[in-house]
C-alpha cells in the first residue's frame, strides 16, 4: 500500500516538483505526471485518480507516466515506504558537543529586533575569565566527542576581546587532543585586521551581522545610544567604555558595517563565514538584500526570518507567507543567475545536500539544544540555548553546581521529532529537524506542561516550509540542462 | 540526473540509512554554524563525511 502523503508536491513558478519524503529524493513533473499525483494526493486511489487522468491527459500519456511512477517507487525514489525510525530512542550519555559563550551581554548596538531580554542587555554584564575557563572545563569533563565547538556570541563578543584570545587559550592548553570549532558572531563594529589574524591563526568560523541594504540595515540595526557603566570589567579586561570608544558615533550602521565586510573579504579570503541578516515584514523582497551582499564581495550569506512578537510592527505574519514564498524562489533564480555569470553565491539554507547529508539520528533530533549544545551567560548560568538567556524558567543550572534542572535537561532530548504530533506527519520533517526548541518555548510553552517543546511554533514551521521549497527549486534550477 | 518521458529526477535521494543510537557527535551542532535563529539539519554536514 503506497502512502500517497509521503510526496510534497511544489509549484515553483513554472515547474512542478515531487520530493518524495522518506527516500529525499526530488523530481520534476510535466504536466502529465503532475496531474495524475495531484489527483492521487486528492482522492487517495490510485486507480481512480489514473481513470480521471486518463480523461483528462489520454491514455497513451497517462500509461506512460504510470510506468515511470511504478519504476520509481521499485527504486526507492517515489512513495518511499516510511524509513522505520519512528522507534528512535535518544540516547541517555553526557553528550555534550558545544558551548555558546555569552562572553558579553553588553553590545555597542541596539537593534530594534534584539531577541536579548530587556533585564539582560541593560545589566551589560562581561564574563570574567574565570567563568570562561569553568565553561570550557566543563565542556572537557561532559564530552568525550573530539570534536568540540564553541561560539563566542553576545551581545557583542568582541567588547570581550580579551576573554575571547584567553578561552581560546585556555582551551587549546586544557584539550590539546580535541579538535576545536571556535566560532566568532559579532556586528563588525570592531572588527579589525588583528581580530581577522587571530581568528584566522585560530581556525574561527566567522557569523557576521548585516541585514544587506542600507536602508534595510540602518532601520533595524543601530549604535547603542548612550555609553556605558563606568564600573571596571573583570579580570583581564580594560574598561567597556575604553572598548567603546573606538565605536563610531552614528547611529545608522550600515555604511561601517559595509566597510568592515569589505576589508574582511580581502583579509580572509577562503575562511569559513556567513554573511548573517535578518529579514522581517518591511523588506519581504530580501533578495534584493542578498544581491546587495554579494555586491559587496559576499559569497556566503544567510538571511533568516526575524524573531519577534507578533506585536511587533516588523514581526511576519501568516498574511506575509505567500510573498515569503515566492520570494525564495526567486531568491534561487537569482543564486542561480549568478552561478550562470560565474558568480557562486552559498546561500546557507538552500545547501541540502539530499543525497548525503546528516544521519538520522541528527535529522530526528535537531539542534541538539539542552544537552549536545548549551548556551553559559556571564554569571555562569546554564541555559539550553543562546535564545534562553535571560528566561529564568529554562536556566537548566550553573557551572559551580552544574545541571539543577536534569528534568528539564531531559525534556529537550526527548523533543525529537517522533515526539512532536505536528512533525510526525510534516513533508519537511528529515530536513528540518523539528523546529527551534526556542520559538516553540518562548512563543506559546510557558503555560504547556511540556513547556511547549512538544509543539513547534506553527508560523516557524511554515517559514521554514517555504525556505526548503525554495531550497528544492534551488536543486532543481541546478539541474537544468543548457 | 535522469529523464524519461513525463519524469524527470533531479536527485535520488538516500535517507533510508542505519538508526544508529547514539549517534556518533561528529557533525557541527546547528545552530553554532550561521543561522542562529531557526536552523535546520537539511543543510548539516555529516562530520565523518567531512573528514
Amino acid at each position: 500500500m503506497w502512502n500517497f502523503q509521503a510526496v510534497k508536491l511544489i509549484q515553483a513558478e513554472d515547474r512542478c516538483l515531487a520530493f518524495d519524503v522518506n527516500s529525499g529524493s526530488l523530481h520534476e513533473l510535466d504536466a502529465v505526471a503532475g496531474g495524475l499525483l495531484r489527483l492521487v494526493q486528492e482522492r487517495g486511489d490510485w486507480r481512480q485518480s489514473v481513470r480521471e487522468a486518463t480523461q483528462l491527459y489520454g491514455p497513451e500519456a497517462v500509461s506512460a507516466a504510470v510506468e515511470e511512477v511504478e519504476a520509481l517507487h521499485e527504486a526507492g525514489h517515489l512513495f518511499t515506504p516510511d524509513p522505520g525510525w519512528e522507534r528512535y530512542a535518544p540516547g541517555a550519555g553526557p553528550d555534550l558537543k558545544a558551548l555558546c559563550l555569552n562572553v558579553s551581554h553588553d553590545c555597542n548596538m541596539s537593534c530594534d529586533y534584539c531577541f536579548v531580554p530587556g533585564q539582560v542587555r541593560t545589566g551589560r554584564e562581561i564574563m570574567p575569565g574565570r567563568v570562561i575557563r569553568a565553561a570550557l572545563d566543563l565542556l572537557l569533563k561532559s564530552s568525550s566527542h573530539r570534536n568540540l565547538a564553541v561560539d563566542f556570541f553576545g551581545g557583542e563578543p568582541l567588547l570581550n576581546l580579551a576573554g575571547i584570545r584567553e578561552g581560546v587559550a585556555y582551551a587549546l592548553d586544557r584539550g590539546p587532543d580535541r579538535n576545536w570549532k571556535f566560532t566568532l558572531t559579532t556586528n563588525t563594529l570592531l572588527f579589525d585586521e588583528a581580530v581577522c589574524s587571530f581568528t584566522l591563526d585560530h581556525n574561527f568560523g566567522l557569523v557576521l551581522s548585516s541585514d544587506g541594504r542600507p536602508e534595510v540595515h540602518d532601520t533595524f540595526r543601530h549604535c547603542a545610544a548612550a555609553p556605558v557603566s563606568e564600573r571596571p570589567a573583570p579580570g583581564l579586561l580594560p574598561p567597556a567604555a575604553d572598548i567603546r570608544r573606538q565605536t563610531p558615533a552614528i547611529r545608522g550602521t550600515a555604511a561601517v558595517v559595509a566597510r568592515r565586510l569589505q576589508d574582511y573579504f580581502q583579509w580572509a579570503a577562503g575562511q569559513e563565514h556567513y554573511v548573517r541578516g535578518t529579514y522581517t515584514s518591511r523588506n519581504l523582497d530580501f533578495t534584493e538584500d542578498v544581491r546587495y551582499l554579494a555586491g559587496l564581495g559576499a559569497r556566503s550569506i544567510s538571511l533568516e526570518p526575524v524573531v519577534a512578537d507578533p506585536e511587533q510592527p516588523f514581526a511576519l505574519h501568516e498574511e506575509d507567507l505567500p510573498r515569503i514564498r515566492e520570494e525564495y524562489f526567486r531568491l534561487a533564480r537569482f543564486l542561480r543567475d549568478q552561478e550562470q555569470a560565474g558568480c557562486r553565491i552559498s546561500f546557507y539554507h538552500f545547501q541540502l545536500d539530499l543525497p548525503g547529508g546528516p544521519c538520522a539520528a541528527k535529522r530526528l533530533t535537531g539542534c541538539g539544544a539542552g544537552y549536545q549544545y548549551l548556551a553559559v551567560a556571564p554569571d555562569g548560568a546554564l541555559y539550553p540555548c543562546h535564545q534562553f538567556v535571560g528566561h529564568p524558567e529554562y536556566c537548566l543550572g550553573d557551572l559551580e553546581r552544574g545541571i539543577r534542572r536534569p528534568d528539564l535537561q531531559e525534556q529537550f532530548r526527548q523533543a525529537h521529532v517522533f515526539a512532536k504530533p505536528a512533525c510526525r506527519s510534516c513533508w519537511a520533517r528529515f530536513l528540518c529537524g523539528g523546529g527551534c526548541h526556542a520559538q516553540a518555548a518562548l512563543t506559546s510553552g510557558a503555560s504547556l506542561p511540556d513547556g511547549g517543546l512538544g509543539r513547534p511554533y506553527p508560523l516557524t514551521c511554515k517559514l521554514v516550509q517555504a525556505r526548503l521549497e525554495g531550497a528544492l527549486y534551488y536543486l532543481a534550477l541546478g539541474e537544468q540542462q543548457p | 540526473m535522469k529523464t524519461t518521458g513525463h519524469i524527470r529526477t533531479i536527485v535520488a535521494g538516500s535517507l533510508r540509512k542505519p538508526l544508529l543510537t547514539p549517534e556518533c557527535g561528529s557533525c557541527q551542532t546547528s545552530c553554532q554554524s550561521a543561522c542562529k535563529t531557526s536552523c535546520t539539519v537539511g543543510n548539516q554536514i555529516c562530520g565523518i563525511s567531512k573528514q
